[in-house]
């Protein structure tokens, strides 16, 4: 089993990149990756030969060869021929909270000869607003293997309502992996008067000036278990509190509600009980055939953004080949790519994690949406638009290195920098 | 239900008058009854009333098709009007307006969409299945899903609406052996809510789920009764794992086919003191408005549905009647209530409401009851019942019903048939026991009116089994096989179910004002050959043959 390794890795001399001396990371001398293709994903665009500069965990310069100068102190690490991006933001990874915990607790029946594993919640229940940084213990989580697929930062969703976490993977620094623990509300919709009312009585009581303090949004009951951690602001205002507060935020186009569709008849609900509400960002998460057959409605909602997963869909009740992205593009729908959901789908991918996105790229998305889907979208839904998703001066220096284009299936993922360090590299 | 052969046969006499000499002949007028008798001023109505709320919509225009109204007759080479979801205009000689979408359908047939009386599991998700008691909270209306599939495949019937059954399986537990590492030692008990979220993970498929709560509905024409009957005192239940209380025996209830327990848990211990409530299913009539929510849900409650077995039996009977009786109680304390509020009186309480909805609204007779009697005297005692309690009845499965076609007629109870359901007759009473081919063309003699149900309730094998819902017209032409007019076989597929349900004002016939639910079909409706081309609900084409690819493709013609 091939572990993330930890840089400082000397053995690895043989890689360019990897020829990084131990040590002083990301400490005073900046290191230049020079001569590579750079897709920043920004507005520079994608550049021939560049060089990119980073110094203390952020990028100091980017751009072509001969515009950067390279700091004198730099340690210059010759990168030509390969392909640098930013690190992909996965917008909605599921996180139950009992990753790594044994399976003590377990309880499982047969049902027609297979083994079922109870647990977890019921659309047809109301579902109880959680929070996800209350049950998140960086020490006893492992995303290392998400490396590999080259994501670097992941928006953790709660079961089925509540408030998402913000962490990036940093398997060495378990102190640094929080990014945010106030995160975008989310909620899961089904066609189910207990799933929809979450969304209908948490923008009334949005709406509602002041006062009812009775947020009729779920019976919040995973309250503050706020003993961990850095403490958050809001992490003692209770959660039905801070429940209306989001609901407040979202109601006012703050900030983006993520909602995942179970089906496409949720889609249709859903866009009902948003009706009125036009000031709501709505960041829906829905598969490709659902996505099919409501896109007409789709396209009259404003401020949506389209959480798809990066494949070729089949179209709904045959077995017709359809690029679900490039329709939602089309349509012109924005859209960010979503891949928390497949699990199975993103580790069996691994080392060439964009050869998915290949193929929607080759059957006629372009390339840039592409590209933006996996950074820059995601990174701006979940609040981190100004530190992440593209190679910029003063953003975060989380990248990923290639050994050629990104989307062509041949190329691997060589190497993963998170905030200037070396999290992750491969031969 | 009378056929009206005369109109029929003017009808027809006019088709030929029209098909021989080119100028209209006056007489075609008469047959499309009043429809057609006012068709110039088709602008007439859109000034009116309409135009103050909203602008109407763009018309849409069915031109050519010989057009079966079912109350009206049929019109020979007819336009339909159709605008905002209802029939604007019908009749011969309208003119189609400026700019309306026009759907030639020359030389071919026009019916009302067909009336389901019961179609189990269609176009409602998960979430309805668990409704009812349990305090859920979950309504029909948050729970449809117009895109369900089995919703294309009725409407390639010609379905357009029925009745589906929602709820009732909410008190049964289910029993499963623990699997391998669980913490459970003993069998686990599950509610259906739970199996919706394991259904919802993606753990449990489509098939099992179905499957179970087939159990627990005690659905039997799917070949899966209720299992076990099992009765606890509503906090504890007995497991029929425990040898205390049950012998080997008494599991063979288990199912072979997913070694489920599904046992129901009665609201009373055993022997109940006092008399039960009754416990109806629960219905909704949905429109197979295919990908929209809007005037999907057509009703809630169209009936008042109980099983035939707690309507039998002394005490059974009894607690109907006790029930009936504080129904009737109660609505004169209401109004007693209410004259005292007007009057300004204090100190007065409103009453409580000692039983369900439904069964308030059977007794002031806007609902009917439907329950089963397949054999004669079922048919009677239920006859007699309903009015000795004097509420509407509707009698499902009435295989005996051709014995006592006179009483049924007296009375006025429609029943619903199913023309190829077989059932042995006692030996030595062959005369006035078991089926009989002949049940619809006898029914008609005597003026029963009677709805058709296939011999399934549910889609299943996407329809290949020939006897499932989607077989409903066939087995229509089967009540044609058996004696009954071609014009009753219709309207026992269209307005006689649209009045069981309650619902003859919008569905169920081709008249101005009603519903646009429309069929398009290339031959005559029960002809076996025929195929639904278009269907039309509520204004909007839902189904077209050609491109939902749900029933073969081709052109009979063209071989």
């Amino acid at each position: 089993m091939t572990q993330p390794r930890i840089a400082p890795l000397p053995l690895l001399a043989t890689l360019a990149i990897a020829a990084a001396p131990p040590a002083s990371w990301g400490q005073d001398r900046p290191l230049a990756l020079k001569g590579a293709t750079i897709e920043t994903v920004g507005p520079a665009g994608r550049i021939e030969t560049g060089v990119i500069v980073l110094r203390d965990g952020t990028i100091e310069a980017v751009g072509p060869v001969d515009q950067v100068e390279i700091p004198e102190d730099a340690r210059v690490v010759d990168a030509s021929g390969r392909t640098i991006m930013p690190g992909i933001v996965e917008p909605a990874y599921p996180y139950g909270g009992d990753v790594g915990s044994s399976s003590s607790g377990r309880r499982t029946v047969v049902i027609n000869g297979r083994v079922i594993v109870l647990g977890g919640s019921s659309p047809t229940r109301s579902p109880s607003f959680t929070r996800v940084a209350d049950g998140l213990d960086p020490f006893r989580t492992d995303f290392a293997p998400l490396l590999r697929s080259g994501l670097t930062l992941l928006n953790l969703i709660p079961a089925d309502y509540g408030q998402a976490a913000v962490v990036r993977i940093t398997p060495e620094d378990p102190e640094a992996m929080v990014v945010e623990e106030d995160g975008r509300l989310y909620v899961a919709v089904s066609n189910s008067t207990a799933s929809l009312d979450v969304v209908r009585k948490g923008l009334e009581a949005a709406n509602r000036p002041g006062g009812g303090n009775r947020s009729g949004a779920g019976s919040g009951s995973g309250s503050g278990r706020s003993g961990r951690g850095p403490s958050s602001s809001s992490s003692n205002s209770g959660a039905s509190g801070s429940a209306r507060e989001l609901w407040k935020a979202v109601a006012e186009g703050k900030v983006p509600l993520i909602a995942d569709a179970a089906n496409a008849a949720a889609i249709l609900y859903l866009l009902e009980a948003l009706e009125e509400a036009k000031d709501v960002r709505l960041a829906l998460i829905a598969s490709g055939p659902d996505v099919c057959r409501t896109l007409d409605r789709l396209a009259d909602r404003p401020k949506l953004t389209l959480l798809l997963r990066p494949a070729i869909d089949t179209e709904p009740d045959n077995r017709n080949l359809v690029n679900v992205p490039r329709l939602v593009h089309e349509e012109g729908i924005e859209f960010a790519f979503v891949q928390g959901s497949d699990r199975f789908g993103l580790l069996s991918t691994q080392d060439s994690p964009l050869f998915h996105v290949a193929y929607l790229v080759a059957t006629g998305l372009p390339r840039e949406k592409a590209l933006a889907a996996l950074t820059a979208r995601p990174a701006e839904l979940i609040g981190q638009g100004d530190a992440l998703g593209s190679l910029e001066e003063g953003k975060s220096a989380s990248l990923l290195v290639f050994d050629g284009d990104p989307l062509d299936p041949y190329s691997r993922l060589r190497t993963v920098i998170i905030a200037g360090r070396t999290v992750y590299e491969t031969e | 239900m009378k056929p009206n052969d005369l109109l029929r046969l003017l009808a027809l006499l006019a088709a030929l008058a029209a098909a021989m000499f080119p100028s209209p002949a006056p007489a075609q007028e008469d047959s499309g009854g009043e429809a057609s008798s006012e068709p110039k001023p088709d602008e007439a109505r859109p000034d009116g009333e309409e135009s103050d709320e909203k602008t109407p919509g763009p018309i849409l225009a069915i031109v050519g098709a010989d057009i079966e109204t079912v109350t009206q007759g049929t019109i020979r080479r007819g336009t339909i009007l159709v605008r905002d979801g209802t029939i604007l205009e019908v009749g011969q000689s309208i003119e189609v307006p400026e700019g309306a979408e026009v759907i030639d359908a020359s030389g071919k047939v026009v019916t009302p969409g067909f009336v389901a009386v019961d179609m189990n599991g269609v176009g409602v998700g998960a979430a309805a299945r668990s409704r009812g008691g349990g305090g859920s909270s979950n309504s029909v209306a948050d729970a449809l899903d117009p895109f369900d599939r089995n919703m294309k495949l009725c409407l390639g019937v010609g379905i357009t609406s029925g009745a589906v059954r929602i709820g009732g399986a909410s008190g049964a537990r289910f029993l499963f052996q623990p699997g391998p590492g669980s913490e459970d030692e003993g069998p686990v008990s599950l509610t259906v809510d739970d199996l919706i979220g394991l259904l919802a993970d993606g753990q449990l498929d489509d098939e099992t789920f179905d499957h179970l709560l087939a159990h627990a509905e005690g659905r039997e024409d799917d070949g899966h009764g209720p299992l076990g009957l099992f009765a606890g005192d509503g906090s504890g239940l007995v497991s029929p794992f425990d040898s205390r209380f049950f012998g080997e025996q008494d599991r063979q209830g288990t199912c072979a086919h997913c070694a489920a327990t599904v046992m129901e848990i009665l609201p009373e211990p055993l022997a109940p003191p006092s008399p039960t409530r009754p416990r109806p299913d629960d219905y909704c009539v949905i429109k197979l408005t295919w990908g929209d929510l809007d005037g999907m849900l057509a009703a809630e409650q169209p009936f008042y549905s109980l099983s035939s077995s707690s309507l039998t039996g002394p005490f059974n009977v009894f607690s109907w009647r006790e029930n009936l009786k504080k129904a009737r109680d109660y609505l004169e304390e209401l109004e007693q209530y209410e004259a005292d509020k007007e009057a300004g009186k204090k100190d007065i309480k409103e009453p409580r409401k000692p039983v369900d909805d439904g069964l308030i609204k059977l007794v002031k007779k806007e609902i009917p009851l439907r329950t089963q009697a397949s054999s004669a005297e079922q048919i009677r005692s239920m006859i007699a019942l309903a009015r000795e309690l004097d509420y509407r009845l509707v009698l499902d499965g009435a295989i005996e019903a051709w014995v006592v076609a006179e009483e049924l007629g007296k009375a006025g109870v429609p029943v619903v048939i199913t023309p190829r359901d077989r059932r042995r007759s006692d030996p030595g009473r062959e005369d006035s026991t078991g089926s009989s081919i002949e049940t619809p063309g006898i029914l008609q003699q005597a003026a029963v009116p009677f709805a058709i149900a296939p011999l399934g309730s549910s889609v299943s094998l996407v329809g290949l089994a020939g006897r499932d819902l989607t077989s409903l017209p066939l087995e229509a032409a089967f009540a044609v096989r058996g004696g009954a007019d071609e014009a009753t076989a219709l309207a026992a597929l269209t307005i006689v179910p649209a009045r069981i349900l309650g619902l003859e004002d919008r569905i169920g016939s081709i008249e101005k004002g009603k519903d646009a639910d429309l069929l398009i079909l290339d031959g005559p409706p029960l002809d076996y050959r025929t195929y639904v081309e278009t269907a039309i609900v509520n204004g909007k084409v839902r189904y077209r043959r050609a491109e939902d690819r749900v029933y073969p493709v081709f052109d009979r013609d063209a071989r």
